[in-house]
């Protein structure tokens, strides 16, 4: 293949090229197990998604594994490579990747299934698994998504439920016996579904009654009736990222990142993964200092973001950043905070960190009302909102970002009445409190988008919102919305709803997912792609009704496609909490007391 | 402060870095060896780094020049050995005094141009073509001037040297070294591309591959290697 020749075809032709620094090219050997790690999105997106440089690493760490990278081509690349029979391949050796063992695709987002779809079909291998003999690679997945493995499951050989260092490196002891020739594919599979934390679907055949509601599964091998999540138990110990590849075309995040710990304690109803990556899991401020000391004298980045779901929540968070900002200053590398929690500490915290510039500040009090809060368990007061505003504009910003959500449990009106009453708050506060030499005037920008409810959340059950519902509240905040100081924003409802079909989904929908593909659906995510109607072709096909998914209110006692999946929370907590919201009341944040989610008691062992 | 003048490759898949992409690739490989660089002031601080021409994304070279600040001298063998993706190679390194700016100095570049046809062009006399075509006196062609109107000019008084290297059937080989910089630049393909029009060439052009051999700078009607520049 003349890979030269195609390059100079193609719109930003760094991304299809690999050789970044830090990256790995392995000589290759017959023992070699050649690990492909595959980001259904472009370049740009899936260079900014850590796990991706996490398994990576791991992964070429192991004498005896090659791990290459796959994005999904952009359009006018595949275009070219289709043209000239050009199959996808891995970006470090450029070998076609249906020449490799295993390929892993990572779940971060469901509109990109169908781009799963489009590369495993630039590559020449079979999308279904039981069409694929032995010698095809491995197609296996993890990530969030991973979580309601089923609208994948006739593709995907086994999931990863959790997090992927562990058992990565377990599954590579089975994978091993297969690769050298002494067991069987079957066998294999059979030895990895035995594996705490792999779902092997072919092994679970799901029944429905004649509503189309999940009766089970039914077991075709010994294997165990539920799936636990695995997660990395001493994460201050476990293993830790050091280096990161450094990518040549200007990508979404490009930046060092190092997570400060795992999990969340806030227990926001709307959040999957506040439930998914629980239990909390710090790590030390000196373990964090020495990693970011590696990855920046390794990579030449001159941002380094600290990550968590809640980075303001880190035990030392203060410090660490007065420490961080005194130490790199004079080098010009500059620290950045994913997500700000509304009051006056996130304040004086960012304060350090944008001394001179003061850049745009974003916040997400997530919903309008105090009452629309507390049934979304967003502890975020009006105190506290107004508290930030005076802090903020009187130390001379006078751009504030701010994300809500439309469409939660119990929303009226009024609530979202209440969004336009925080956005002209912050207009008037800002004349009240800005500092006499500032001559900027205000800018409050306002982004909603539509909730979707995703399994393992106490909203699991309830009903989503139908376009036609979204876009009536959209017109309604825009009406509202009309200060000239605020802009308003809004998330397209149809990629909502069809988010939503995807994340509460059974196993049905492979095949609504396949004749979408082929009507020519991919990059759904991406608005010059998105096409509903041609989704609504593909359902009507299928004869499947999208509607099943996302505004049918399921009863607490229904067979959840997921249920075959161990999230280490009882359902019961979940049930309760859903109870809770609907009556508007609280749960504190489980750092002050255990609310009972059943994690610590059913993975960790011992009680919270 | 002291600046560091460098002599550079951008071969193999590098030629596909465009030219934002290779700044922040060499800030990155100066930060993490931890060269001391020399930021600019302000609210958004960068390393003060020129170079001395962009090169176009799919061209190779093996001549280009950049120049970085820095805040006090690291031993030359240091810098040759800094570890570049493969296709970007170190060729030589050195401390200059020059207040003269490599863009302002930079008068010529040479190209090495090869050009792929899509059919057989036979056995062409190209020696003989270019003897009369840098003889023509005036070859008129259009370019896009920098407030879009189209400006006509004459190739050849962009042209210093055209030299034939080698054509078979399906290919031509030409070295040239053309005007380049503030004063006006001509593009190797557009170049070839008026050549092929003056003797209406019917045969399409599949692709122009260009290599960069060299950049010039003139003095006293001489062209020296930038590399070379002094005060």
């Amino acid at each position: 293949m003349n890979l030269e020749a195609l390059l100079h075809k193609v719109e930003k032709p760094s991304r299809y090229i690999g050789g970044e620094i830090n990256t790995f090219n392995k000589e290759i050997t017959d023992e070699m197990i050649r690990f492909c790690f595959a980001f259904p999105d472009v370049y740009e997106v899936g260079m900014s998604h850590l796990g991706m440089q996490i398994i990576y690493n791991l992964l070429n760490q192991q004498e005896d594994v090659f791990c290459e990278r796959i994005f999904a081509p952009w359009a006018d690349m595949e275009n070219v490579m289709r043209a000239q029979d050009v199959k996808l391949y891995a970006l470090e050796s450029k070998t076609p990747v249906a020449d490799l063992d295993i390929i892993g695709f990572t779940l971060q987002y469901e509109l990109s299934y169908t781009n799963i779809l489009n590369m495993l079909n630039l590559a020449g291998i079979d999308l279904y698994a039981k069409d694929r003999h032995d010698k095809e690679p491995l197609i296996i997945a993890g990530g969030p998504c991973a979580y309601n493995p089923e609208p994948l499951a006739d593709f995907i050989d086994i999931f990863f439920i959790g997090e992927g260092e562990e058992v990565l490196l377990d599954f590579l002891e089975v994978y091993r016996p297969y690769k050298a020739g002494s067991i069987s594919k079957h066998e294999m599979l059979l030895k990895a579904a035995n594996i705490e934390g792999l779902y092997v679907p072919k092994f679970y055949q799901p029944s429905y009654d004649e509503n189309g509601i999940l009766l089970g599964y039914k077991r075709t091998e010994d294997v165990p009736e539920r799936i636990k999540k695995r997660f990395v138990k001493d994460f201050d110990n476990g293993f830790q990222l050091e280096t990161m590849i450094v990518p040549f075309a200007d990508i979404v995040h490009d930046r060092a990142v190092i997570e400060l710990f795992r999990g969340c304690t806030k227990g926001c109803r709307f959040c999957q993964a506040g439930m998914l990556y629980r239990p909390i899991r710090e790590r030390k401020p000196e373990t964090v200092i020495e990693i970011i000391d590696k990855m920046i004298s390794s990579t030449g980045f001159e941002e380094l973001s600290l990550s968590s779901l809640s980075t303001m929540d880190y035990s030392a968070i203060g410090p660490l950043v007065n420490d961080l900002v005194a130490k790199y200053e004079s080098d010009n590398v500059s620290v950045s905070l994913p997500s700000l929690r509304l009051d006056s500490f996130s304040v004086d915290v960012v304060k350090e960190i944008q001394k001179v510039k003061k850049t745009g500040l974003t916040f997400a009090p997530e919903a309008g009302t105090q009452r629309m809060r507390n049934v979304i368990n967003k502890g975020v007061t009006d105190e506290n909102i107004l508290d930030t505003y005076n802090s903020i504009f009187a130390l001379g910003w006078h751009r504030v970002k701010l994300y809500f959500m439309i469409g939660l449990p119990t929303e009226t009106f009024e609530d979202l009445d209440g969004i336009s009453d925080i956005a002209n708050l912050g207009t008037y506060t800002f004349k009240q409190v800005k500092p006499d030499s500032m001559k900027k005037s205000v800018q409050v920008t306002v982004s909603t988008s539509c909730f979707v409810p995703k399994p393992f959340t106490p909203f699991q059950w309830m009903a989503q919102d139908s376009i036609s519902d979204f876009y009536k509240k959209i017109d309604h905040l825009k009406t509202k919305l009309i200060n000239r100081k605020v802009v308003y924003n809004y998330h397209d409802p149809s990629t909502s709803v069809l988010e939503g079909v995807f994340a509460r989904g059974d196993r049905r929908l492979s095949k609504v997912l396949v004749a979408a593909y082929e009507l020519g659906c991919k990059f759904d995510g991406w608005a010059e792609f998105f096409k509903m109607s041609t989704w609504m072709e593909a359902f009507k096909v299928c004869d499947l009704d999208p509607d099943f998914y996302t505004s049918r209110e399921r009863a607490f006692d229904e067979v959840l496609p997921w249920d075959i999946i161990d999230a280490g929370i009882n359902k019961s907590y979940l049930e309760n909490e859903y109870k809770k919201a609907l009556s508007a009341e609280n749960t504190e944040d489980c750092r002050l007391g255990c609310t009972g989610c059943g994690l610590n008691v059913n993975l960790v062992g011992g009680e919270c | 402060m002291v600046t560091l003048r460098l002599q550079y490759t951008k071969e193999k898949y590098m030629i596909f870095l465009g030219h934002l992409e290779l700044m922040k690739l060499f800030e990155r490989v100066f930060r993490f060896n931890k060269l001391p660089l020399k930021f600019s002031e302000g609210f958004n601080p960068i390393p003060k780094m020129t170079f001395a021409s962009p090169l176009s994304v799919g061209y190779s070279s093996k001549y280009e020049v950049m120049e970085v600040q820095l805040k006090e001298e690291v031993p030359i063998a240091f810098i040759l050995n800094l570890a570049f993706p493969e296709g970007i190679k170190i060729i030589q390194a050195g401390y200059v005094e020059s207040k003269k700016s490599l863009m302002a100095s930079l008068t010529h570049s040479e190209y090495l141009i090869k050009v792929e046809f899509k059919q057989s062009i036979g056995q062409l006399p190209f020696a003989e073509w270019i003897q009369s075509f840098l003889e023509a006196g005036t070859i008129e062609f259009e370019k896009k001037a920098k407030n879009g109107k189209m400006r006509t000019l004459n190739v050849l008084e962009y042209i210093r040297s055209l030299h034939f290297v080698y054509s078979d059937d399906e290919e031509l080989i030409l070295r040239t070294i053309v005007q380049t910089g503030s004063q006006g630049s001509l593009n190797p393909e557009t170049m070839i591309r008026v050549f092929m029009d003056f003797f209406k060439l019917p045969q399409e052009i599949e692709r122009i591959q260009v290599e960069k051999i060299a950049l010039y700078y003139e003095e006293n009607d001489t062209l020296k290697t930038l590399f070379e520049l002094k005060e």
